[in-house]
């Protein structure tokens, strides 16, 4: 089958860029990237009402490269090296200006220009298109996309530009004659920054986030053991009066803002298997909290610096889910040129390779969960320790050492062995970090010693209250004797009393067992020996009782 | 306007590449980098173009139409003009950057919002190092604008000033030294300069202007809106801590032969002052005592009127610059690059 030129009608260049660049800021991202593909150090991009210009350093086109860089899905790019090479990028900003205009200065040093009158071809389509409406134009008759371009792109003779009209080393892109809507979308600098802080390869804050010189350090190193380049560019972002140079987004005070805190050191992490697939870096809430701002939650994916997808379709590939994932803040940088993200951005294209690198990303998130529940018991093992630590001195200084009380020494045996159970169980499941096992082992001691001054403090005290029943005893002797002694006279009130220990009941003393026993004794070697009848006990027991009322 | 459509009478660019050029290239070096420019320029702005060696940056205030109260539907043609133009510059790497507010200078400043279709907020992130606010009406001449209710408000040239000098006070630690060029109509009738006629605020200043009025017709309008311009000129920048000098004001003819006078300050924020005040080397005796310079023949010259004891001055502006107390005292330091 043989195609011409007519099969391919130029609307399809406004079906593709629609479909492919939804956020009007993809369309800086593609410019941008173009920018960091030619090998930029800086890029500044200015956007004004008027106008949006995105200029960098980088190698430039010749007049060869600018040639080619109109054709659509062909792109002179090495997929393997550049993050842009779909061969559409440029057209990016179809739908949202009238002009772009592209100067650059390439290895001959001859400045060209390149320009594309998007407003031209959109009003063609747009005629074209009512006209198929109303029935006055047959498919047959509709511009073809070579037409098109042909008729609204134009590129200078090489060399014709001057030198005074653009001096400057690299390219330049501008975008003039702006939809409103799309310099709307553009005008809030907080967006437009966050969203660049998020996709583009940018330096890590340095006076804001203490890991960001060590994390450039530590990725580049990595990366160059194996021989492959972690890209960065400086980006000067200006919209209308205000202007900032960008960072990536992550500060200190994103983790956790109240406080002036700072997060663990970054973890790194080669992800290879043979093949170098790229390095990870995750730092971990040091609070044992989520990292404060939701946006900067987990890792994300990215293809150099150009993020792919969002952070949460990353949770997939951590074993525990969001537990730790959203404590971390962090990237997984892929720099294998074989690993390629898909035009929109969202995923890495499918290929067996793909597979094989999600396989071992598994084992880096494993090990990034594994440190998140390390730290999360180590850092609940060094409170518990504070805490075990804190109640020992408060048992020992509430601890008297005459503490005459039985019930409360076993109250502080009883708190001392929860102490030791806690410190034991802990260290018998490694639940101190290994800097502190010992601290949390000399603490175990202590309380095992504590809790043996309580020990014996309360045998002291039992044996003591021994020694003073034995000498209640003796004195219950002398009481007896004493009854013994008395000289009974009469019998007031006769009651006939079984016994004497009967009748000091009835007196109301108060007799325990062993009284009792050593009054039963003396009622049966004193009274009822004297007793010839029953009736002379019960006389002899009532005298008892009148003299020990007359007597107490 | 000329036949070739600029707004420039001979005299006013011989001014713009004699006297203010010779200026910007010394203060050029004074604060070891090029300029920051906030001013009026046309929309063929042929000051930027005129120094342009010596302006990294610019930021431009363009009406729409002259004389008229900013709305909507209004032809935005000047400002498209001159937006273009100072594209076309940062592109050719003449300056690095460039902003242009749609509307009054007044309006924008006092309002903090210009006439854009997307509204523009009114910003100041760089401390300016050259004003150059070419009037072109009278000194006290309001202008009209609706404010955010859709009200009608009214601002005055000097309330504006106010106001840029405020900012100004809050970036002195990015720089400190700055001239200011300013253009205005030689007459005056509106209600706030007779007021000061009438009510003048110290009776100096009144004998001073029964003394002008011996004078007549332009001569004497000039010398009083000269004492109106020095006596609040100064009064504006020692309030936010600036040490103004101001040099000799040029008398020149315009387009259709409309009287001009052109002010020069130079302003300074000492950084080794007792808090809140700065040093005065020069009093309004000082600049009324001057002669005005005026042009012939394509050459500055004293302004030939007996009146008053006025007496001849320096035709040379870097040297009445550089000789001057302020100077000596003041400007002796470079700003560090």
């Amino acid at each position: 089958m043989k195609l011409n030129k007519f099969d391919i009608g130029g609307e399809v260049i406004s079906i593709l860029t629609k479909g492919m660049y939804p956020d009007p800021k993809d369309a800086l991202r593609e410019y941008i990237q173009n920018g960091v593909d030619a090998l930029a150090k800086k890029i500044n991009l200015k956007i004004r009402q008027d106008s949006i210009v995105i200029e960098d350093n980088g190698k430039g086109m010749n007049h060869e490269a600018l040639r080619k860089a109109v054709r659509v899905g062909i792109s002179e790019k090495n997929p393997t090296k550049n993050v842009g090479f779909l061969g559409i990028g440029i057209y990016s900003s179809f739908h949202l200006c009238d002009k772009l205009t592209i100067y650059s200065r390439g290895s001959e040093n001859i400045s060209n220009k390149l320009e594309m009158d998007f407003g031209g071809m959109r009003a063609t389509l747009e005629v074209q298109k009512e006209m198929r409406l109303t029935g006055e134009t047959k498919p047959d008759e509709l511009i073809d996309l070579q037409t098109l371009l042909e008729k609204f792109i134009t590129l200078t003779e090489n060399g014709s530009i001057k030198d005074f009209e653009f001096p400057n080393v690299g390219t330049r892109v501008e975008l003039t004659g702006l939809e409103t809507e799309f310099y709307t979308a553009l005008s809030n600098f907080a967006d437009v920054a966050e969203y660049l802080r998020n996709v583009i390869p940018l330096h890590f804050d340095k006076t804001n986030f203490t890991y960001a010189e060590k994390i450039e350090t530590e990725i580049s190193k990595i990366c160059e053991e194996h021989n492959q380049k972690f890209e960065i560019i400086n980006l000067h972002l200006q919209i209308n009066s205000k202007q900032e140079t960008l960072y990536r987004p992550y500060k200190d005070s994103e983790f956790y803002s109240r406080e002036k805190t700072k997060p663990l050191p970054p973890k790194f992490y080669a992800i290879q298997n043979g093949e170098f697939f790229g390095v990870a870096w995750g730092c971990l809430n040091s609070l044992r909290k989520k990292v404060e701002n939701k946006a900067l939650r987990g890792f994300i994916l990215k293809k150099q610096g150009f993020s792919v997808g969002k952070r949460e379709s990353m949770v997939k590939y951590f074993p525990r889910g969001n537990t730790f994932f959203d404590r971390y803040s962090g990237e997984i940088i892929i720099v294998n040129p074989n690993l390629i993200p898909n035009a929109s951005r969202t995923e890495l294209e499918y290929s067996p390779l793909r597979s094989v690198f999600y396989e071992h990303l598994t084992e880096v998130t494993e090990k990034y969960d594994a440190l998140g529940h390390e730290y999360q018991e180590y850092t609940k093992g060094d409170d518990e320790l504070s805490k075990l630590n804190d109640k020992i001195k408060e048992e020992i200084g509430s601890y008297n050492e005459n503490e005459g009380n039985p019930e409360v020494l076993v109250s502080k045996i009883i708190r001392v062995k929860d102490i030791m159970n806690d410190l034991q169980g802990r260290i018998d499941r490694k639940g101190f970090r290994p800097e502190t096992q010992k601290t949390a082992e000399s603490l175990l001691e202590r309380a095992k010693e504590l809790e043996s001054v309580f020990q014996e403090r309360l045998k002291t005290l039992t044996e003591d209250k021994k020694k003073k029943q034995y000498m209640r005893k003796e004195s219950a002797l002398q009481i007896a004797k004493k009854l013994s002694q008395l000289k009974i006279t009469k019998i007031a009130e006769t009651n006939k009393y079984e016994s004497l220990y009967d009748l000091l009941k009835d007196l109301e003393f108060n007799i325990d067992n062993e009284l009792k026993e050593v009054i039963c004794l003396i009622d049966e070697k004193f009274i009822q020996k004297d007793a010839r009848t029953r009736e002379e006990y019960y006389s002899l027991l009532n005298e008892l009782k009148d003299e020990i009322l007359n007597d107490f | 306007m000329t036949v070739d459509g600029s707004f420039n009478s001979e005299q006013k660019v011989f001014i713009r590449r004699n006297w203010n050029k010779p200026l910007l290239k010394f203060l050029t070096k004074r604060v070891n980098d090029r300029l920051i420019y906030l001013g009026l320029p046309s929309p063929k702005a042929e000051d930027i173009i005129e120094w342009i060696e010596y302006i990294k940056s610019v930021i431009a205030f363009q009406c729409r139409n002259y004389g008229e109260v900013s709305k909507e539907g209004q032809d935005r043609t000047g400002i498209d003009e001159l937006t273009r133009l100072l594209f076309q510059l940062e592109r050719e790497k003449k300056i690095n950057n460039y902003m242009v507010f749609d509307g009054w200078l007044e309006e924008i400043v006092l309002r903090g919002y210009d006439n854009s279709p997307t509204r523009i907020d009114f910003e100041l992130h760089d401390f300016i190092t050259l004003y150059n606010l070419d009037f072109c009406n009278k000194i006290t001449s309001p202008i009209e604008f609706y404010d955010s209710n859709g009200d009608i408000k009214t601002a005055y040239k000097f309330d504006a000033i106010n106001s840029l000098l405020q900012i100004q006070k809050s970036l002195t630690n990015v720089s400190n030294k700055f001239v200011l060029f300013l253009t205005v109509h030689c007459s005056y009738d509106e209600a706030e300069i007779q007021n000061f006629i009438s009510y003048p605020p110290n009776r100096e200043i009144g004998g001073y202007i029964q003394r002008c009025n011996y004078l007549g017709g332009h001569e004497k309008n000039a010398r009083i809106v000269r004492l109106f311009f020095a006596y609040y000129i100064k009064q504006k920048f020692e309030a936010f801590g600036f040490t103004p000098k101001l040099l000799p004001s040029l008398f020149y003819q315009g387009l259709k032969d409309v009287n001009l006078l052109h002010f020069t300050v130079f302003g300074i924020n000492p950084t080794n002052t007792i808090a809140g005040s700065a040093p005065t080397y020069q009093t309004l005796d000082d600049i009324l005592n001057q002669k005005f310079i005026s042009i012939d023949n394509l050459k500055f010259v004293n302004k030939n009127i007996n009146f008053d004891g006025e007496k001849d001055v320096e035709l040379n502006p870097v040297k009445l610059f550089s000789d001057s107390a302020t100077f000596k005292y003041l400007w002796q330091t470079k700003d560090k690059k």
